[in-house]
């Protein structure tokens, strides 16, 4: 019997998981999918473009209700949906979240864009805990496999309309025309030095004209002078990139020419930060939908996942 | 123990108990926005952390007009902001990463300047308004009465600042207070985790037993290469790294402060007897 897309959809919006067995058919079918796919996807407007999400699987079903369509009603996916990366990590249901994601990517490949982002990596989900999650829901780290070796096809950049270049992190001193990057070769967890590695990781800075190297001693930072450079290099009017959290739920710097957007509201159940969708027009206006955390966090958060148990040990902490 | 007479409130954003002649309260808000982070960059020479909680604050006060608080702004000024602190710590792949990108540096001189980019805080913080100043002691808090299970009749953790320096590990900096009939505890923490390379915690303990003259507080930091803390989780966990990210069990796996690097100190908190 063939993969049944829409009970598997209808199943996860209800936040239940789906088999092991399923999973590694469904990652199988979209690295299929995705090694069709170039490493820069051009697309054309009206798109909505997500950040960082984070395993923030109640923020993600506000996010299709705030973006004017119906998942439930799966007809109705009228936008290209462009989530730019960092889907796991950090909250409670990376595996729910990363499941219902992939599933749409498969149902409507040229509606769903996958980007990936720094956190589509084994190396980072197994400290920022993807990886427990999945050996906690399925008592094993098959799921963790079969999503983790599914990254490494994920697309690096989307372009829309030849006009707005999105990528998860920024730009990279070795990349100066979009072409460099649909040479790379990307099939592969994302290593520590290179091209590659800037796209998912580097940030701007706002008071610097040129490259920097981070005090870290690895990784650069890019400031307003190159993101002008580039466009002018690629004729093209606005770089949209995700990767870094904002009290506001979005950034613009550098005179418009570039702007943050940011997905995953009150961040690790804490931050209280607002979030937000920016949504392309045909015109190439943009708009940033700002949102806050949907309701449903607050009876099915970290508070109701600790143990009455734990809360009272926690109390007598010496 | 009879339960003294307390009163807990809430206002707005702040919560906190009133107690035998003091009151213990914690705020807690979002993260700082935009705004806020460009009027304390003018003032702070660092980076902010990611996600800095500058309107957080622990503060306790008693009758006596003493004011004690732990604030995020506070802790980040004894962050070392000089290059000798950048250089304190690099990320585990440093080397190779400068190796390989070498070609690329021709252009690239600038470094972003340099700062402990681990948020490495000795904080242990802040006396507002004192009776007189902290002073040297050899008094030490008693851990074992604390592990006493008597009624908690207030309790809250806040955070002051994290980072999760670009998925190179955390530096976290929280604390957690709780109040009992006998007196008040509080723990601040700084949880440091580089990976492949370091742990540190920098811990605060303060303690008041109600009715004595002085507050105590020590401060200790600890510290021990991650391939050390690694090699004991235990086997049959296997792969499982996710320990590494629970402070409480990196505390219980780093080795214990020699007496003579703690700090020690007491604090009057009632007037001297004309």
């Amino acid at each position: 019997m063939g993969l049944d897309l829409d009970a598997c959809i209808s199943q996860l919006l209800q936040k239940q998981l789906l088999d092991e067995s399923l999973l590694k058919e469904i990652c199988e079918k979209t690295k299929e999918l995705l090694m069709r796919e170039s490493n820069v996807i051009h697309i054309s407007a009206p798109v909505t473009v997500v950040g960082d999400i984070h395993g923030q699987f109640y923020d993600l079903i506000e996010i299709f209700r705030i973006g004017g369509d119906s998942v439930e009603c799966s007809q109705n996916i009228r936008l290209v949906r462009f989530p730019a990366g960092d889907y796991v990590d950090r909250g409670l249901f990376s595996v729910e979240t990363i499941s219902l994601l992939t599933c749409l990517k498969l149902r409507y490949p040229d509606r769903v864009q996958l980007v990936r982002g720094n956190h589509e990596s084994r190396a980072v989900t197994q400290t920022y805990g993807f990886y427990t999650e999945c050996v906690r829901k399925y008592g094993s780290t098959h799921v963790w496999n079969y999503f983790t070796d599914m990254f490494d096809f994920l697309t690096l950049s989307v372009v829309i309309d030849n006009k707005i270049f999105c990528v998860h992190g920024g730009l990279s001193p070795s990349i100066h025309s979009i072409d460099q990057i649909k040479i790379l070769d990307r099939f592969r967890e994302i290593p520590h030095e290179g091209p590659m590695a800037d796209l998912v990781w580097s940030d701007p800075d706002p008071d610097k004209d040129e490259f920097a190297i981070s005090p870290r001693g690895a990784g650069y930072t890019f400031g307003g002078q190159v993101v002008k450079k580039f466009l002018e290099i690629n004729q093209m009017e606005h770089i949209l990139r995700a990767h870094q959290l904002c009290m506001e739920g979005f950034q613009v710097l550098y005179d418009d020419r570039l702007s943050t957007v940011w997905s995953a509201p009150n961040y690790c159940y804490r931050c209280g930060n607002m979030a937000s969708i920016l949504e392309v027009g045909v015109e190439g206006q943009r708009f940033f939908n700002v949102f806050d955390a949907a309701p449903e966090n607050d009876r099915d958060g970290p508070s109701q996942q600790m143990s009455i148990d734990r809360k009272e040990k926690i109390q007598y902490f010496l | 123990m009879d339960l003294p007479k307390y009163e807990k409130f809430t206002k707005d954003s702040c919560q906190g108990i009133q107690v035998r002649g003091w009151t213990i309260s914690t705020t807690k808000l979002p993260i700082f926005n935009s705004q806020e982070i460009d009027r304390l960059q003018k003032q702070i020479s660092i980076p902010l952390p990611e996600m800095f909680f500058g309107n957080n604050k622990l503060q306790v006060t008693n009758e006596h007009g003493m004011i004690f608080e732990l604030s995020p702004v506070d802790a980040l000024k004894f962050v070392d902001a000089t290059r000798e602190g950048g250089d304190r710590v690099k990320v585990a792949y440093s080397e190779e990463w400068n190796h390989k990108s070498a070609k690329n540096h021709d252009q690239i001189k600038d470094v972003v300047k340099p700062y402990d980019w681990t948020y490495s805080t000795s904080y242990s913080g802040t006396l507002i308004r004192g009776l007189q100043d902290f002073e040297k002691t050899t008094d030490r808090i008693d851990i074992e009465k604390l592990k006493i299970p008597e009624p908690i009749l207030f309790y809250d953790e806040i955070i002051l600042f994290e980072d999760e320096l670009a998925d190179n590990g955390t530096a976290l900096l929280i604390a957690k207070v709780r109040v009992m009939p006998s007196g008040f505890f509080i723990l601040q923490r700084f949880f440091l985790r580089v990976d492949e390379v370091l742990f540190q915690l920098n811990e605060t303990r303060v303690y008041h037993e109600f009715g004595t003259e002085y507050l105590l507080r020590e401060y200790s930091s600890r510290e021990n290469p991650y391939s050390k803390v690694k090699a004991q989780i235990s086997k049959d966990k296997g792969n499982d790294i996710s320990q590494l990210t629970d402070p409480d069990w990196v505390s219980s796996k780093l080795p214990k402060s020699k007496e003579r690097d703690l700090i020690l100190e007491k604090l009057r908190v009632v007037p001297l007897p004309s």
